[in-house]
């Protein structure tokens, strides 16, 4: 059972991350392979708050996805407003990532490569379900508003969008923001639920596992990431046995979404009651069909 | 009224020069066709004054205004929307969401709001539904309100792409090659459309077009570009017979023979 509970958490506290990449990748169609860095952040922004400054947890849990939001305008300004196409955006945030690593084996308040150890254990699986809703609400809201449409009108073609009064650089930037925040969060709900954070936990892997749900879970959905995530974290659980060959696992499984279902698990869709009574409806006319 | 006015407008592509010293005015309610060889830089006249590209040199004027420094938004804001030669439609959206992305550049709801989904934000959510819908009924449209934009006929796509354009509530259009790519009997829906909308929406138009019956039915003004230069202006009679014209689009015989020569 403590084995399961901690599967969930880590898939969830995986899941607010991953929102927040499917705002940035799934609906503004942009990729990133740094934004492990922003979960970085938010881990240490939230754990030096709680350990050094004995912040309440969910205090610094804000201000350490705030901290990251901040950051991405930081270096959003130059990376979005220079305009760059899709794969030259994604390989300046890819510098970006490694570049925090970095700095933060070499600042004196992050202790280095020798991690924080002792970080309060706040992160319970109530605390988790709570976030990972607020996250959900928050990400939903969003991408039904004039917001979220903006994001897919940049998405779907940005020459367009901009002949219909979307300022690009504002949906862009506002939308890199956004995932910045959550990803923010997730890391401080990270460091909060193993209690220790060194910054060889937020390499390009990291990055690259929050891309790859996003993309397997289908560009332009919010449910098809969420499952995707699971599926990665309990699916290489199952095939412990394995051992190494697991990671064959993700790149097969990017390799074969991108033959058999470009679009991703559930591509611009989104599993809702409706569309599971219509598949309910479908299957048991099947089933009639079968029968009869 | 003079709407719009283009002084001494120069752009250069590097060492390119595509377009040189072309200066008109458009006045309200006028349909200026704007006609010349592949290349002669119609479109590009669109992109400067749209700021889809920045001026080399020159002058844009928007209602006395100068608009060559300002923002697309804020251009289009003021009321001037183009449609393109290849149609740009958000083709995974349905056409009920195509429209409504116009709609949206005046949702005046902030960030709180949507989170929150207030009252604020459900009436103009509601609103916007409706208007999309009310001007896809007039366009006649309305059955294909779900449908994949995509998976619309080339001819709808267009009309589709033009009802968009509309929902801006634009005071100027420019109109892109509308006719590109049409059988004759597309073509005469698009010049019936045009002329419906012309006198609905009170427009002033600009036409760029290939298919000269569009641009004789609709435009009383005709401008003729060839290598980034104006070569002549007038009405559609006054345009078929002028010289030039002729010249740019056939070439002129003596011209053709002396080459001819000088190859030998």
């Amino acid at each position: 059972m403590e084995y399961f509970k901690t599967i969930f958490i880590v898939a969830s506290i995986n899941v607010v991350a991953v929102i927040g990449m499917t705002i940035f990748t799934g609906f503004t169609g942009l990729f990133s392979f740094g934004h492990a860095a922003f979960i970085a952040i938010g881990a240490y922004g939230a754990a030096i708050l709680t350990y050094f400054y004995h912040f309440p947890f969910v205090l610094a849990l804000v201000l350490g996805s705030m901290l990251a939001g901040l950051v991405s305008l930081l270096i959003g300004y130059p990376t979005i407003k220079g305009n760059l196409g899709s794969d030259y955006l994604a390989v300046a945030l890819l510098g970006f990532g490694e570049a925090v690593r970095v700095i933060l084996e070499n600042l004196k308040i992050t202790q280095g490569a020798r991690g924080l150890p002792g970080i309060r254990i706040c992160c319970t699986v109530p605390v988790i379900i709570i976030a990972m809703i607020i996250a959900i609400l928050v990400a939903k809201h969003l991408v039904l508003s004039k917001y979220g449409r903006r994001m897919v009108e940049v998405r779907e073609d940005a020459v367009a969008a901009e002949m219909l009064g979307v300022p690009l650089f504002k949906t862009k930037y506002f939308s890199f923001f956004i995932s910045a925040l959550f990803c923010g969060l997730s890391g401080g709900l990270l460091a909060h639920y193993y209690g220790f954070i060194q910054p060889a936990m937020f390499t390009l892997d990291q990055s690259t596992q929050i891309l790859a749900s996003v993309v397997c879970g289908g560009i332009g959905s919010l449910t098809g990431p969420i499952i995707a995530t699971y599926i990665f974290v309990f699916v290489p659980e199952i095939f412990r046995f394995a051992k190494l060959w697991r990671l064959v696992f993700y790149g097969s499984a990017l390799v074969l979404t991108m033959i058999f279902r470009p679009s991703g698990l559930m591509g611009y869709r989104e599993i809702s009651f409706n569309s599971l009574a219509t598949i309910h409806k479908q299957l048991s006319r099947l089933f009639n069909k079968i029968v009869s | 009224m003079v709407l719009l006015e283009l002084q001494q407008i120069e752009k250069k592509f590097g060492g390119i020069c595509a377009l040189k010293g072309i200066s008109f005015v458009v006045n309200k309610n006028d349909i200026l066709g704007l006609i010349g060889p592949n290349g002669a830089g119609k479109t590009t006249i669109f992109n400067l004054v749209t700021r889809a590209y920045d001026i080399t040199n020159g002058l844009i004027l928007f209602k006395g205004k100068p608009i060559n420094k300002m923002r697309t938004d804020q251009i289009i804001n003021l009321g001037v929307v183009r449609t393109f030669q290849n149609i740009r439609l958000f083709k995974k959206l349905t056409v009920l969401d195509n429209v409504k992305a116009s709609l949206y550049h005046k949702a005046n709801y902030n960030l709180l709001d949507a989170l929150f989904r207030t009252k604020n934000y459900k009436k103009i959510e509601r609103d916007i539904d409706k208007e999309a819908k009310e001007l896809l009924r007039e366009m006649e449209l309305e059955k294909y309100v779900g449908i994949q934009s995509d998976n619309l006929p080339y001819g709808l796509q267009r009309k589709l792409e033009i009802t968009r354009a509309l929902a801006l509530a634009p005071e100027m259009l420019l109109l892109d090659e509308p006719a590109a790519g049409m059988n004759p009997k597309e073509v005469t829906d698009i010049i019936r459309l045009i002329q419906k909308i012309y006198t609905e929406y009170h427009l002033t138009m600009v036409i760029i077009e290939h298919h000269m019956n569009v641009i004789t039915s609709l435009c009383n003004n005709i401008i003729v570009l060839n290598f980034g230069r104006r070569i002549a202006e007038g009405t559609p009679e006054n345009i078929q017979k002028d010289p030039k014209v002729i010249e740019a689009y056939l070439g002129s015989s003596t011209q053709k023979k002396k080459d001819e020569i000088a190859y030998a």
